[in-house]
């Protein structure tokens, strides 16, 4: 993306000709082409009902990428935002929100409970320096933890949710499920944070190269404790959404849903090791998971071969992008 | 003097951690210090024991191997489903390639096409997983060979044939490992590839056999495995990557590559092996081993940055980076 011209602008010495936008966004041109063959090959798959349904799949899995792409851009991997969703949705309906301070306390309460895991991470892995994948699983076991002893490793429900809380999940505003308008929100909010504040702008240096970042004189522990917080935020968002459209919980839910986040992020062309990474590419990651999963279950394609082509899929774009980059430079 | 013993426990600290362990585990449960529980204890860790003796090599030379878990469905499958048709012998034989095979394409990605390998054997998880429940249309598959069935518990001098598998390759592996030449590009590899390969080592032969080992032993893990509980599952294997690992780290190799040993990989499995069997034994429900187990591995992780802080303080100052 244009992360690093947009410091100064002034530095530009070449003006971006179609070539340069298209290799940029090659994510994006990928989501176009397999849509249009989609088009093509499915009555099905190009009508209103279909792509609203698609979009209401990928809201959750969108809300917890686009936090995980804050923590991946500052150079550190989040691997506990599927613990920490499923902590959220269970804080929410063990609250038992059936009425308006209810609703407000179980809210509340999950968005406390994902901001938390977020500072220990940030404080851990931010501050203390320790290796971010390792230190993740850790805090991911110990927020899973955290949920079964919460929940006694049982099953949860809550019977008569507070209706303005319920419609979060099951509402419709128009023909538009509501659980997009939070996917939306989360991406317009993500994408000005990364790109018109001077957060933003720390998080990009920092992820880039921490040592020169620090010598610059930014708080590279505090912008990292700040992208870990979001991301817990972010992921605590989608919980709530979660606990209000099913209104019962697995304790054992989100574990394992960080890997799909992941794999999201890096088609998105977020780079593993910091630094380079966007709002708006996570979007089409995600996007082009949610259409393929679409039309996969559309051609009847069952959920064990699915998982086989995912699995190719990521490996296949993650080759694509080093074989370009190497032919490149 | 002090700072002698200082060094000795701060190097020895997972055996420390492992001897507490045991000595608590002692006192609070009359059952566990019995012929019989140890038994217990040994085969229960042996099947990642034998994992976390493949994943030691991979993280040594500065990779990770999330695959495994698939792996050791996909072969307790193979092993279990093939065994009306081919007997066990030969449906375990193909169990064990077909590891050899995905940690071969593990390792071509990550040298031949240059994919990190933490992505690389992301997809790799992904895509086995599927396989594993594509080929048994997602049911588990009961065993039919009762010699099968008895493998992996068969005492040898009174241990279980699966604990004497792990005891045999973790010391065959130690030894390559510490006192090989080839065993020492291990860990020139991981510290320093460009170096390594500029003086002439075989980089990718090195990165190649890593690989091939690990999700070999993914596959060795996975048979014995399916011994045990006598039926090839395509579900089983869910947090093993993450408790190998666990395993691994809690034993002193370093995530980012060049140090690590078997004998410390052996303290950290036990030390999980211990934790969870004395928890059983005094009837401590399973999630608080989850927290327990991760808890301890982000200690380990803030004592390693400590200890690392201490010994490198001078290269802190230049970089002010580890």
């Amino acid at each position: 993306m244009t992360d690093t011209l947009t410091v100064r602008s002034d530095v530009r010495v070449r003006r971006q000709t179609l070539a340069d936008l298209l290799r940029e966004n090659v994510i994006w041109a990928v989501l176009v082409f397999v849509v249009i063959i989609l088009s093509l090959a499915s009555d099905v798959f190009l009508t209103p009902l279909n792509i609203l349904n698609i979009l209401r799949q990928i809201s959750i899995l969108g809300i917890v990428a686009i936090g995980m792409t804050f923590a991946m851009i500052g150079g550190s991997f989040d691997l506990t935002v599927g613990a920490t969703m499923g902590l959220a949705t269970v804080v929410v309906i063990q609250l038992q929100p059936v009425d308006p301070q209810s609703a407000a306390v179980a809210v509340v309460g999950g968005l406390l409970a994902g901001l938390l895991v977020g500072v220990v991470n940030g404080v851990l892995v931010g501050r203390l320096e320790t290796n971010s994948v390792v230190t993740t699983i850790g805090t991911l076991y110990a927020v899973w933890g955290i949920t079964l002893i919460y929940t006694k490793a049982r099953h949860i429900w809550v019977v008569g949710m507070y209706p303005p809380l319920a419609a979060l999940g099951t509402g419709r505003l128009g023909p538009f499920p509501l659980p997009i308008f939070a996917f939306a929100i989360t991406a317009v909010l993500g994408h000005l944070a990364l790109t018109a504040t001077r957060f933003g702008r720390y998080l990009y240096a920092t992820g880039g190269n921490s040592a020169s970042a620090r010598l610059s004189g930014i708080n590279v522990g505090r912008v990292r404790l700040v992208s870990y917080m979001l991301s817990g935020l972010a992921a605590a968002i989608a919980g709530i959404v979660i606990a209000a459209r099913v209104q019962n919980v697995d304790p054992s839910f989100g574990v394992g849903f960080e890997f799909d986040v992941l794999a999201a992020v890096i088609l998105g062309g977020t780079s593993l090791f910091g630094g380079r990474g966007s709002v708006l590419g996570t979007v089409a990651g995600v996007l082009l998971l949610g259409v393929l999963g679409n039309a996969m279950t559309l051609m009847g394609i069952s959920y064990q071969f699915q998982l086989m082509i995912r699995g190719i899929i990521l490996v296949a774009a993650v080759a694509a992008n080093v074989i370009v980059r190497r032919r490149r430079g | 003097m002090l700072n002698r013993w200082r060094q000795i426990i701060l190097e020895q600290r997972v055996l420390l951690v492992l001897l507490v362990l045991f000595v608590a585990a002692t006192l609070l449960s009359e059952d566990f210090l019995t012929g019989r529980n140890l038994q217990n204890v040994l085969t229960q860790v042996a099947t990642d024991g034998i994992i976390a003796v493949g994943m030691t090599f991979v993280i040594i030379t500065a990779g990770v191997d999330l695959s495994v878990g698939s792996v050791v469905a996909l072969a307790s499958v193979i092993a279990v489903g093939l065994q009306p048709h081919t007997g066990s012998v030969a449906s375990s034989s193909l169990a064990l390639l077909a590891g050899l095979v995905i940690g071969l394409m593990n390792g071509l990605l990550v040298t031949k096409v240059g994919v990190n390998p933490f992505i690389s054997t992301l997809g790799m998880l992904t895509f086995v997983r599927g396989l594993a429940l594509g080929v048994t249309d997602t049911r588990p598959i009961s065993g039919t060979d009762p010699a099968f069935a008895e493998l992996a518990t068969t005492p040898v001098l009174g241990i279980p044939l699966a604990a004497v598998v792990f005891l045999v390759l973790l010391l065959v592996c130690h030894y390559i490992l510490r006192s090989t030449t080839w065993g020492r590009g291990f860990f020139a590899v991981g510290s320093n590839l460009e170096a390594s390969w500029l003086s002439g080592l075989k980089v990718d032969t090195y990165l190649l056999a890593a690989y091939a080992l690990t999700s070999f032993t993914a596959a060795l893990g996975g048979i014995l495995l399916a011994s045990r509980i006598n039926t090839g599952s395509p579900v089983v294997g869910e947090d093993t990557p993450l408790v190998v690992i666990t395993a691994v780290l809690l034993g002193g190799t370093s995530f980012t590559g060049g140090a690590g040993s078997l004998v410390g990989t052996l303290q950290g499995i036990l030390v999980l092996g211990i934790l969870s069997n004395g928890m059983n034994l005094i009837g401590v429900p399973d999630f608080y081993q989850t927290i327990v187990r991760g808890i301890l591995l982000v200690l380990v992780m803030l004592f390693d940055r400590y200890y690392v802080t201490h010994k490198n303080r001078f290269r802190l100052q230049i970089t002010g980076e580890a």
